[in-house]
C-alpha cells in the first residue's frame, strides 16, 4: 500500500474533525474523496503528507508509520496541490515547476528536460512557462499546480479541489489531460472534491464523507450501484 | 558579503577620535563661541598643535556633558552661565573652588563681560520713553521674544520679571533669527548679549539693569583641571586682549559683513601680532570641498543607521510575528520613541552616549526603526497562508521557506518600509550637528546661529537632493528586484 490510515481520529481545539477513519490507498488507483464542504476530505489528504498531524491512529506510508524525520523525504515523495493553486507569485511560472526539483537537489539538466517534458504534457507553452503566475488564465494556473506537483515523479498525487473554479469546459479539457497522464505519470492518487460527476470521470475508488466520518467506501462502480448509506445514496441521486 | 562587512567596519571606524596630542575645542551655536573658539583653534596651530574643532553644539548642557566626558577639552563660557547653568551656585559661592569639586578649571579670560542685556527698537523706547527696564513696567503691550536658553534658564526671563514685577506676556525665539524679527518689527524687544555685533550697527536701545538683576558674564575657557600646562600657556596669551567693544567689532564682523568666522578671527590674531601669517594656511576650505566632506559624512551617519535599523528591525520584527501581542508591543514601543521630539532625543542620549558620532547614530537607527519593523511586520502578515502551506508541502526546510517564500514575498514591504526610513533618516540626520556629530546640519545650524541664509541653503539644499536621490535609488532597486506586479510604490 502506498498509503494507510488505520483507526484515526483528528481533533481540532474541542472539536473531532475526523473520526475513527480507516482507508488504504494501494499502487496504480485514483482515490476520490467526496462530500460537502465541512466533511473533512481536506483533513484527511494532509494526513498523508504530514500538514496535519493525527490526534490517534496510525498512518502509513509503504508500510512505514510517518514520522518527523522521514517528513522531507516522504513530502518530495507526494505532489500536492490545491484550488487556490498557490503558485508563488513572485516567480515565474517556469521557475515554480522549478522549485520542488531544485529543492530536492536535482542537477539543472534533468530539471530542464523534467520541466519541457510536463509543460508539453499539460499543454503550457515556452510563453506562458516564462510569465508570471498572475499573467495566466486560470485554466493555465491549474495546469502549471499540477505540473508542478509532478516534478518529482511521486508516488502519490494529493489533489485538494485542483480543478474547481474553472469554467465548464476548461474544467474538461483539465480533466482529458489529466487521465490522459494517467498510465505514465501518475501513480496513485487521492483527489478531493465535492463533485460526484468529476469523481465519476476521474476516480478508481470512491471514499464518501459526512460530518467527519467514512459512510461509505469501495470500488466506483459498486458505491453507485449500491450506496447502502442514506446520504451517498442521495449524492448519488442529485447527479444522476 | 565579506567585503561587505568590511566596508561597514571602515565606514563605523572612519570616524573614531583624536590622537593622544589632538586639542579639541569646542563651542556652542552662537557667533561669539564659534569665533572664540576658531580664534583659540587658529592660535593653538599656530604654535603647533592639532586642533580638532567641534563647533556649534547645541547649548550649554551638551558643551559640559561634552566636557565631563572628556570628548572636547575646552570651549568658551561665561562665569554667570557656569555660576547658574552648571553649577547652580548662588551669587556668593566661588566658582573656583565649586568647579574645582567637580574637576573642571577656567583658564585665562580674554576680557569682556558679555552680560545679558534687554534690547528695544529704537522708536518704540523714544515714543514710549523707556530707558531702563523698570520703565517696562508701565508698557504692558510690548512684544518680547526671548531666546529659549534665556527663557528656561534660573537666571533668565522668569527670574528677571519677579525681580522687575514684569508681567509682560513672552514668546520663545530662535536667538539667531531675533534681530531679523526686531528689524522687521515683529517683535519689540528681546534679550541680547552685550557684544552682540548687531547692537552696534542695528537701531536698537539697551535699557538699562537699574535694579542690578544680571550677573557678570565673563567669558572664559572652561576645560577640565587637567588640562595641559603649555595649552593652558597658549591661551593665556589671550588673555585680556579682547574687550566688549572689540568683541562687538568682531561679531559684527561675522553677522553684518558676512565674513567667514576663519578669517575674522585670523585677521584679529594678525592684528593682534599673536599670530604674524594668521590666515595664510586657513583661507577658509573652499565651500565645495566643505560640501563634499559633510555630504559623505550625513551619508556615512544615515547609513549606519540605516544599516543597522534593517538588520535589527526586520530580526525582530521576525521573531515577534508569530505572536500578535508581541508584535503590537513592539510597534508599541517604536512609535512611542518616533514620538519624542528628535532634538530631544538627541539630547537624551548625552548622558548615555556623549556627542558626536555614536550618539547620533543610536538616535537615527530607534527613528528607523519603525518603518522597518511595521513594513516587516505588515509584509510576513500580507503573506498567503496557502504560499506557505504550499512550501512545506514541498518538503521545505524552514531556512529554504525563508530564502524561497516568506523573504521574496516580503521583500517588496520591506523595500518601501527602507525607503520611508531612509528618507526620514536623511531629514533627521540634519539635527545631528546639533550634537557635533557633523553632517550637512553642519552649516545649518551654523547659518542659523549666524543668521546667514547661504549657509543655511548648504546644508538645506543638498540634504534636499540627498533625499530625492535616495529616493530614486530606491525606486531604481524596486524596479530591478522585485516583479511589477508587487510593487508597492507603483
Amino acid at each position: 500500500m502506498i498509503a494507510e490510515l488505520q483507526s484515526v481520529c483528528v481533533d481540532i481545539g474541542e472539536r473531532r474533525i475526523l473520526h475513527d477513519i480507516d482507508l488504504a490507498i494501494p499502487e496504480q488507483t485514483i482515490v476520490a474523496a467526496i462530500g460537502a464542504s465541512g466533511s473533512g476530505k481536506s483533513t484527511l489528504l494532509r494526513l498523508l503528507n504530514g500538514l496535519q498531524t493525527a490526534t490517534s491512529g496510525t498512518i502509513l506510508r509503504n508500510g512505514q508509520p510517518l514520522a518527523a524525520e522521514s517528513l522531507r523525504d516522504i513530502r518530495f515523495r507526494t505532489g500536492y496541490a490545491l484550488q487556490q493553486i498557490a503558485l508563488l507569485p513572485h516567480m515565474s511560472v517556469r521557475s515554480n515547476i522549478e522549485l520542488p526539483m531544485k529543492i530536492a537537489g536535482r542537477d539543472p539538466e534533468a530539471i530542464a528536460t523534467r520541466v519541457i517534458a510536463l509543460s508539453q504534457r499539460m499543454q503550457l507553452t515556452e510563453s506562458q512557462l516564462s510569465r508570471y503566475p498572475s499573467e495566466l488564465s486560470g485554466g493555465q494556473q491549474q495546469r502549471a499546480g499540477i505540473c508542478r506537483a509532478l516534478a518529482l515523479a511521486p508516488e502519490l498525487l494529493l489533489l485538494d479541489e485542483a480543478f474547481s473554479g474553472l469554467d465548464a469546459i476548461t474544467r474538461s479539457d483539465t480533466h482529458a489531460q489529466f487521465l490522459g497522464m494517467r498510465n505514465d505519470e501518475i501513480n496513485s492518487c487521492l483527489l478531493v472534491t465535492h463533485d460526484l460527476a468529476e469523481a465519476k470521470r476521474l476516480a478508481d475508488y470512491f471514499v464518501i464523507l459526512s460530518d467527519g466520518r467514512i459512510v461509505r467506501q469501495g470500488r466506483k462502480h459498486e458505491v453507485l450501484a449500491d450506496p447502502q448509506d442514506a446520504y451517498a445514496a442521495r449524492l448519488i441521486e442529485q447527479c444522476l | 558579503m565579506n567585503r561587505f562587512i568590511i566596508a561597514i567596519l571602515l565606514v563605523l571606524t572612519a570616524h573614531t577620535g583624536h590622537g593622544a596630542d589632538a586639542v579639541t575645542v569646542g563651542s556652542k551655536n552662537f557667533t561669539e563661541s564659534y569665533l572664540l573658539a576658531e580664534i583659540a583653534a587658529q592660535l593653538l596651530e599656530s604654535r603647533g598643535y592639532r586642533v580638532d574643532r567641534k563647533p556649534g553644539l547645541g547649548g550649554t548642557k551638551i558643551c559640559y556633558d561634552a566636557l565631563n566626558r572628556g570628548e572636547i577639552d575646552i570651549y568658551p563660557e561665561y562665569t554667570g552661565t557656569i555660576r547658574s547653568a552648571i553649577l547652580n551656585a548662588g551669587p556668593e559661592a566661588d566658582l573656583d573652588t565649586e568647579l574645582k569639586q567637580i574637576g573642571l578649571q577656567t583658564y585665562s579670560p580674554p576680557g569682556f563681560n558679555n552680560t545679558y542685556v534687554l534690547a528695544i527698537r529704537e522708536t518704540v523706547a523714544q515714543s514710549g520713553n523707556l530707558t531702563s527696564i523698570s520703565d517696562l513696567r508701565r508698557a504692558d503691550r510690548l512684544r518680547v521674544a526671548v531666546s529659549h536658553e534665556f527663557r528656561a534658564r534660573n537666571d533668565g526671563w522668569n527670574a528677571l520679571a519677579a525681580h522687575y514685577g514684569l508681567s509682560l506676556p513672552v514668546r520663545s525665539i530662535e536667538h539667531g533669527l531675533a534681530y531679523k524679527a526686531l528689524t522687521d518689527s515683529s517683535i519689540d524687544i528681546t534679550d541680547a548679549y552685550s557684544t552682540d555685533g548687531e547692537l552696534a550697527r542695528a537701531n536698537l536701545t539697551l535699557l538699562n539693569d537699574d535694579l542690578g538683576f544680571f550677573p557678570r558674564y565673563d567669558a572664559v575657557w572652561l576645560g577640565r583641571d587637567n588640562l595641559p600646562d603649555d595649552v593652558a600657556a597658549v591661551l593665556a596669551l589671550l588673555e585680556g586682549r579682547i574687550d566688549e567693544r572689540r568683541m562687538q567689532s568682531l561679531n559684527a564682523r561675522v553677522v553684518m559683513d558676512k565674513q567667514p568666522i576663519a578669517s575674522v578671527a585670523a585677521s584679529f590674531l594678525r592684528e593682534t601680532g599673536l599670530v604674524e601669517d594668521a590666515g595664510a594656511d586657513t583661507a577658509a576650505s573652499p565651500i565645495i570641498d566643505e560640501l563634499i566632506r559633510n555630504t559623505l559624512r550625513h551619508i556615512q551617519l544615515t547609513l549606519v543607521a540605516l544599516i543597522a535599523a534593517s538588520t535589527i528591525g526586520v530580526m525582530l520584527a521576525m521573531v515577534v510575528q508569530p505572536l500578535p501581542r508581541a508584535s503590537s508591543a513592539l510597534l508599541y514601543i517604536c512609535s512611542l520613541i518616533q514620538t519624542i521630539p528628535s532634538i530631544a532625543l538627541l539630547a537624551l542620549m548625552i548622558p548615555l552616549f556623549g556627542i558626536g558620532w555614536i550618539p547620533a547614530v543610536i538616535a537615527l537607527f530607534l527613528y528607523a526603526l519603525l518603518p522597518v519593523v511595521r513594513a516587516t511586520l505588515t509584509a510576513f502578515n500580507a503573506i498567503e497562508p496557502d504560499h506557505l502551506t504550499v512550501a512545506t508541502a514541498l518538503g521545505m526546510t524552514n531556512s529554504e521557506r525563508r530564502r524561497h517564500v516568506l523573504v521574496p514575498l516580503a521583500m517588496p514591504h520591506i523595500i518601501a518600509g527602507l525607503r520611508v526610513a531612509a528618507v526620514i533618516s536623511i531629514g533627521t540626520a540634519t539635527l545631528a550637528a546639533f550634537i557635533g556629530a557633523g553632517g550637512l546640519g553642519q552649516p545649518i545650524v551654523t547659518g542659523l546661529a549666524l543668521n546667514d541664509t547661504n549657509l543655511i541653503l548648504q546644508g538645506a539644499l543638498p540634504a534636499a537632493a540627498l533625499a530625492v536621490v535616495t529616493d530614486l535609488l530606491f525606486d531604481l532597486a524596486e524596479r530591478r528586484l522585485v516583479p511589477a506586479h508587487l510593487r508597492q510604490n507603483r
